[in-house]
């Protein structure tokens, strides 16, 4: 049995490429694995360049364990008037500041889809959840710390398919991601362990090397 | 301030200046390479100490800026006329010092630097300059990226200092630490050494031991007075002072 899952995209489209940021490029694809087979994800809200974009790659990297994945350009609220009648109570939204924690029996069925905000996040959050929570859809936490949002879907897919409760799933918080001796990263993130080490995206080590290349903006 | 005012007080509002003293001129000569001043009071008049890594900005044309310094510190501290001086001294390693290097980040920064070049640039430096280690984090969002620390490491650490910048989705966050080797002059390092690095000395000549060696003896008879016994006590004791002496003045 599948889940939905929906990222309403809410980043600006990068300068000098018009379509997503490398980042986000690399979340969204690790999305699909995380989710698994059998089950979907939809980003809404996407520029029609990016939708593009997103949707060639996706086709390129193939299926193979990895959920379906659509692009839409309409917002997540369109998409709800077009496919659920425009009824809010069937989306679950993941929601730092909810008051309920997510728990196994949300995959009962009583929710159609799990909704993200698709934002790369500041340190400390800004709270741009709130432009989706104004929206009034029903919300779940998934604990205290914040998390990037493909380990956020990750969490949510253990939680609600795989019924392990949140607090038994192995987390690192904060990982230091080493390069050489020299340099490395620290993420003030949660994540999920997988063979003792956080689980990041394939090609996220890379970029985050590479990104230390760049300067700031004023 | 010419009224009583209680010791507690007193401490208090040196405390107060101090710092108040120490915020003013880091944020007005932060483009000098301001490293930290000391207050020196006399009965007759109060001195500051600046140090800084650009001393002639500092000073300015013809002693103007310092004149201006001394102006405002005066009012705003009520200073009487002619009580307060003040000086500029010239930061003798700019290498080893945290906050000049935090500073210099900063403008690097902010002048759009690449990060990596920016922080290696700092890393090299401070280890020319002869420190024993040093690190320095950058915190912050790069465009179309998550909020992250970056951290560059060459060592271990001691002296450090943090700056903030503000940019256009939040604040920059740098950190500076920088270990320095010892040094019994203190003005490059600390005066003792680390607890866990140890000095083997070579034994006084009078002392060297040499060989164990084996001597035929007349059979020993078993009398020993009493008066000797307290002799043996006293000089090992003198002699265990005296040896932990030249550690410190050897080296």
């Amino acid at each position: 049995m599948g889940f939905a899952y929906i990222i309403e995209h809410m980043e600006e489209d990068d300068e000098s490429s018009k379509v997503v940021p490398p980042w986000v490029e690399l979340e969204y694809a690790h999305m699909r694995s995380l989710a698994g087979s059998g089950s979907q994800v939809h980003f809404t809200h996407l520029s029609q360049n990016s939708s593009n974009s997103l949707t060639e790659k996706f086709t390129k990297s193939g299926s193979d364990g990895q959920a379906e994945a659509v692009c839409h350009e309409v917002g997540v609220l369109d998409l709800i008037k077009e496919r659920l009648g425009g009824d809010l109570e069937k989306v679950c939204l993941l929601d730092p500041k909810a008051e309920k924690e997510l728990s196994p029996e949300d995959g009962d069925g009583r929710f159609e889809w799990f909704l993200f905000g698709g934002i790369l996040g500041d340190d400390p959050p800004r709270d741009r959840t709130a432009e989706l929570r104004l929206m009034g859809f029903p919300s779940r936490h998934l604990g205290p710390t914040q998390m990037t949002t493909d380990t956020a879907l990750g969490v949510t897919k253990r939680v609600v398919q795989d019924k392990v409760a949140l607090s038994k799933i192995p987390y690192i918080d904060h990982p230091t991601i080493r390069f050489n001796a020299k340099e490395s990263v620290e993420m003030p993130f949660k994540y999920i362990v997988q063979n003792g080490e956080p689980l990041l995206p394939p090609g996220m080590r890379e970029l985050l090397f590479e990104d230390m290349n760049k300067g700031f903006e004023f | 301030m010419a009224a009583q005012i209680s010791k507690k007080r007193k401490f208090v509002a040196d405390g107060v200046f101090r710092a108040e003293l120490n915020e003013f001129f880091t944020r007005e000569l932060a483009e000098e390479g301001y490293s930290g001043c000391d207050v020196r009071v006399t009965h007759a008049r109060t001195e500051i100490i600046i140090r800084a890594t650009h001393t002639q900005e500092v000073l300015g044309e013809k002693g103007r800026r310092i004149r201006e310094l001394t102006f405002l510190v005066q009012k705003r501290f009520k200073f009487p006329e002619n009580s307060l001086e003040l000086y500029a001294e010239k930061v003798q390693y700019r290498g080893l010092s945290a906050i000049a290097q935090c500073e210099s980040l900063r403008y690097k920064l902010l002048g759009g630097l690449a990060v990596r070049r920016a922080c290696y640039g700092v890393l090299h430096f401070v280890m020319e300059s002869n420190a024993k280690g040093c690190e320095v984090i950058v915190s912050g969002k790069i465009r179309a990226a998550r909020a992250i620390s970056m951290k560059f490491t060459d060592v271990d650490f001691v002296d450090s200092a943090v700056r903030h910048v503000l940019l256009k989705q939040g604040v920059l966050g740098i950190k500076v630490k920088i270990m320095k080797g010892w040094d019994p002059e203190g003005n490059i390092g600390p005066r003792k050494p680390l607890p866990d690095s140890v000095q083997i000395l070579e034994p006084p000549v009078d002392k060297i031991v040499s060989e164990p060696s084996s001597e035929s003896r007349e059979p020993v008879i078993p009398v020993a007075p009493p008066i000797q016994q307290d002799d043996a006590y006293a000089p090992p004791e003198a002699a265990t002072y005296q040896a932990q002496q030249p550690e410190y003045e050897g080296f």
